[in-house]
């Protein structure tokens, strides 16, 4: 008796807690419905944000497919997010393996290091950085603007990484070891396998940044073949005129990717970071 | 494993892709080969025409690839970056600073045929202090104060105001009408130094009082008080209401709109904003007028200089092909193509393109055309320095004489480092 | 010879420290991309270069002193803290608000969940243009709210404090998502037993969640501490996109003040010395912020 009247209670306050959910998402999505109602306009159109136009218009989207080249921007952006990720999830994760298990002095001062990284304004060393791809000969190519992406990614993903790996008992190690193993070994054996959660949140945070990221790609892939899907929506912004809604609907098609696997990996993502952050 | 070997091929896939080089044949006939970078900050419809004249180029010499490419208003940090780095395209925009920015980095055109065709009224502008023309202005801008023409008449007046005080008359009786007589969009705040760019010209250059001010102003002996007026526009105009509500947070991508639909009298911008607008509603009924003088008797200015100019990088390791490419550029019907889109004067004496505001221009073809005052009688390295008062005085953040220490501490630090 | 190959097997065998060589090419790229570009950066603090000139000539420690008077440095540092750690402590709330709202299973939480993370996935610059035509004074959409109450327009951002904190709160709103899961992974890891024991031990809401949820929330709570203050130090976009550091210089943080001294301004030396000011202080704040975790780290495993 008293089971089912709790139950029933939850499913009172259920119904009350999707009620306040959905008017929270109602304030939360207020702003991308005000970038989907902009795309549908045409530039002389200036009725209230908050109205739907009565007749979308497709015009900022054939715009901004033809003349913005999204198409070309969104593979572009997905070479330099696929390659960046790999690159800082393996050696995100082999280094942070040591610089967690083994806190020697000259381990916490690199991971230490790293940290830092995370705490350097990119803006306040872009020019140097410039000048020094400028020298390797790394401006306009795939390769220049990855090896810079990574390198201020890596902290955050060496950070999730060893906070995770601390979590995992050294008795496995051992045991490995007794049983055998070489010490390289024990990573791809031992710890590898367990990673699955914290590389899926790590993905999610970095891959985000990266496909979002404005001001390194602005300088290293000046060329429009190489152009990314930021560098694509800011070309709508010029000091004469400025096309917003082909800007919204830009916007509008370069986040739909992203919300499609964020809401595929959304699982593990909780999962991951609840690993990583809980220790 | 089979799991393994699958994403393995997916890289190694994308890796062909994004580091497959293409590599070109090259077949001797002899013309002209190679590929040729040209950098801009030019919006439509500039671009555009600029971007036909270029395909027209390629058809011409099938051997040359150049690729054209606006950065809008990423343009000016992205060069000021490949400068520091002596890395420059073979051909760019001077955007108005081909002698106090770029002339380090540019290769003097003297030469080059079209060197004698540019305009006299213009030439100066693009060139150095040793004789070097250093760019090659297409289209130039005489600019004043764009303003509605029906609005004008709306409110009593058959001519433009002529003097400050006719101006801010003019300004009163707009405000009575209900309609915001200068628009101002600082968030930006591009907008008040550029008005304040134009003024100083009219009140400390070309009036009848302004004595040696020039003079002064070049050998570093200028008397900053006497900056008082030009700073003093701008809060003029905000205290007395001539400006919108939201002069100091309004962005500058509601400056067409409001042009276009009649919303506001007087911008201070140049014609392609009058363009732009025109875009949006073609029966907007905009026209550009002089800038007033500062006292009674002082003459009206047009401010002006080049607009879309483009020089070539010195070390540009395609020399041969930039300078085909610059002598395309220049033929008269080229320019002229892009004058007419544009909506823009030329920068050549033979060119005359059919301007909307032909008549405008005409009417007012005896008065002078002065540089911007921050290109020809600041250091460089000012125009930050009035942007941030602006922005201040627009918000009511800083006083008028605070604004003239702050220009000659700037002032007085940029001539030292000179 | 061979006596010294098998000391080397041995040591990569089994001796922990061969390990660090695995750090090794993240540490060569830090080396590259950063260490070097930093110390080039305070070469540059040293001089009057304008930032794309090849001609410049060192000027000591000008800069460093202009800096201590110069009210813009002041107020962008002012506007950093707020940026900093105002938005760290909404965000905090919020996120873990809605964690604890949307940890358990019922109709339209994964729904909301997305949701509240959507903005988190947008780039700044482009959040930031958003709700520039939210606030903005000229069809504002939050002036078309009010107007249908009958109050007047409102230019919100005309007013430096008052700027400075509606991009506060944008930051926070934009990044709470992120905060969130980090909780809500955080609540799905403390056992049911302990609420349970709780509730049995006849602790009501409030008490379970003060002594038995806080607590075992502290470790996802350092956690996104650290990654939301370094976020919000190091704020650009926002700001750019709702004022571009306006009215006046009045809400600049300290990025783009950088970036405006350097490119705007031309004044690539002082930008240099204030980047150095930001980094150095920037690090103790990490500094401190480690310290502290350790200490809860400790105190939790302990």
């Amino acid at each position: 008796m008293a089971e089912k009247k709790k139950s029933k209670l939850k499913t009172k306050w259920n119904w009350l807690k999707s009620v306040i959910a959905v008017i929270i998402a109602g304030f939360f999505f207020a702003p991308f419905y005000i970038i989907l109602s902009l795309s549908f306009k045409t530039r002389a159109d200036r009725t209230s944000y908050w109205l739907f136009p009565s007749e979308p218009s497709f015009e900022s989207y054939m715009y901004a497919l033809d003349r913005g080249d999204i198409g070309l921007a969104i593979v572009n952006t997905l070479i330099v997010t696929v390659f960046s990720v790999v690159l800082i999830l393996f050696l995100g994760a082999i280094a942070a393996y040591p610089l967690s298990r083994h806190k020697t002095k000259i381990n916490k001062f690199i991971l230490s290091c790293f940290v830092g990284v995370m705490m350097v304004p990119p803006l306040s060393v872009l020019v140097p950085i410039y000048k020094e791809l400028v020298s390797m000969g790394g401006i306009n190519t795939f390769w220049g603007i990855i090896l810079i992406t990574v390198t201020y990614n890596l902290p955050m993903s060496v950070f999730m990484f060893s906070n995770f790996i601390s979590g995992i008992p050294k008795e496995l190690d051992e045991a490995a070891l007794i049983d055998g193993c070489s010490q390289f070994m024990i990573f791809p054996r031992i710890i590898l396998p367990n990673m699955g959660p914290v590389i899926s949140s790590v993905l999610i945070l970095t891959g985000v940044a990266i496909w979002n990221d404005y001001s390194f790609q602005l300088y290293v892939l000046q060329k429009p073949k190489l152009k990314t899907i930021t560098l694509a929506i800011s070309a709508f912004f010029t000091e004469g005129s400025t096309n917003m809604p082909a800007a919204a609907a830009a916007t509008v098609i370069s986040v739909l990717p992203l919300a499609v696997i964020y809401i595929c990996l959304q699982k593990y993502f909780v999962k991951g970071s609840m690993d990583s952050a809980v220790k | 494993m089979k799991k393994y070997a699958v994403v393995l091929c997916v890289f190694a896939l994308v890796a062909g892709t994004a580091f497959a080089g293409g590599s070109q044949e090259i077949v001797d006939d002899g013309g002209l080969h190679g590929s040729l970078t040209v950098a801009t900050n030019a919006s439509s419809p500039t671009f555009e025409a600029v971007e036909h004249i270029i395909d027209l180029f390629m058809e011409e010499n099938p051997g040359v690839e150049v690729e054209y490419t606006s950065y809008g208003s990423d343009y000016e940090n992205l060069m000021k970056a490949r400068m520091a780095a002596n890395d420059l395209p073979d051909v760019f925009a001077t955007h108005g600073w081909a002698v106090n920015r770029y002339a380090e980095y540019l290769r003097p055109l003297n030469d080059l045929s079209f060197a004698s065709r540019l305009s006299p009224s213009i030439v100066d502008t693009v060139t150095t202090d040793n004789g070097d023309i250093v760019a090659m202005p297409i289209t130039s801008e005489q600019s004043g104060i764009i303003y509605n023409k029906t609005i004008l008449e709306q409110a009593g007046w058959d001519e433009v105001p002529a003097t400050l005080e006719e101006f801010y008359q003019c300004c009163e009786d707009v405000k009575a009408l209900g309609v915001i007589p200068v628009y101002i969009t600082g968030k930006d705040t591009r907008i008040q130094a550029n008005m304040m760019d134009i003024m100083a010209v009219a009140m400390l250059i070309t009036s009848n009082d302004a004595g040696d001010n020039a003079e002064r102003l070049y050998d570093g002996t200028f008397d900053w008080s006497k900056w008082y007026p030009v700073s003093s526009f701008i809060t003029d105009l905000v205290e007395n209401g001539y400006t919108n509500v939201d002069a100091t947070t309004a962005d500058p991508i509601y400056t067409s709109e409001k042009l276009a639909f009649g919303e506001v009298m007087f911008n201070f911008n140049n014609q392609a904003m009058i363009t732009d607008a025109w875009t949006l509603n073609p029966d907007a009924d905009l026209s550009m007028m002089p800038v007033p003088g500062y006292k009674e008797g002082d003459s009206q200015i047009w401010i002006g200089g080049e607009r879309e100019c483009y020089g070539i990088w010195k070390d540009s390791p395609n020399m041969e092909l930039a300078i085909a490419l610059m002598e395309f550029m220049a033929r008269p019907e080229n320019v002229e193509y892009v004058c007419n889109a544009a909506g823009m004067p030329s920068g050549f004496s033979d060119v005359s393109p059919d301007l909307k505001l032909a008549e405008e221009y005409e009417k007012y073809s005896d008065l002078k055309i002065y540089p911007y005052f921050d290109r020809e009688w600041l250091p460089s390295g000012m125009w930050a320095t009035m942007r941030t008062i602006g922005g201040a005085l627009t918000a009511g953040e800083m006083s008028v004489e605070e604004s003239c220490s702050t220009m000659e501490d700037s002032y007085l630090s940029l001539m030292a480092q000179q | 010879m061979k006596n010294s190959n098998t000391d080397i097997r041995r040591f990569m065998q089994s001796d922990p420290r061969a390990l660090t060589f695995l750090a090794l090419p993240a540490f060569a790229l830090f080396i590259v991309f950063v260490v070097v570009p930093i110390i080039s950066g305070i070469n540059i603090s040293f001089t009057n270069w304008n930032g794309y000139s090849q001609e410049y000539s060192y000027v000591g420690f000008d800069n460093y002193r202009k800096m201590v008077s110069d009210p813009q440095v002041w107020t962008a540092f002012k506007n950093t803290l707020i940026y900093g750690f105002g938005s760290t402590l909404v965000q905090t709330v919020l996120g873990l608000a809605f964690a604890m709202l949307l940890v358990n299973r019922f109709l339209f939480r994964g729904f909301a969940r997305t949701i509240i993370y959507l903005p988190a996935m947008v780039a700044q610059l482009i959040i930031g243009y958003i709700w520039y035509f939210i606030v903005t004074y000229e069809r504002g959409a939050l002036n078309d709210i009010v107007g249908l109450f009958g109050v007047a327009k409102v230019d919100w951002m005309s007013k430096g404090t008052r700027a400075v904190l509606i991009i506060m709160m944008i930051n926070s709103i934009a990044y709470c998502g992120k905060t969130m899961i980090i909780f809500i992974a955080g609540l799905e890891s403390i056992p049911n037993m302990y609420s349970e024991a709780a509730s049995i031990d006849g602790a009501n809401t409030w008490q379970s969640f003060r002594h038995i949820t806080l607590p075992m929330l502290l470790p996802a709570m350092t956690t996104s501490l650290v990654l939301n203050i370094i976020g919000g130090l190091k704020m650009f976009g926002l700001v750019v996109a709702m004022t571009n550091g306006g009215p006046g210089y009045a809400s600049h943080s300290l990025s783009s003040l950088i970036n405006n001294l350097y490119f705007a301004n031309q004044q690539a030396g002082y930008s240099a010395a204030v980047g150095m000011f930001s980094f150095v202080f920037i690090v103790l704040v990490s500094i401190v912020l480690r310290k502290y975790l350790e200490k809860k780290e400790e105190q939790y495993n302990g």
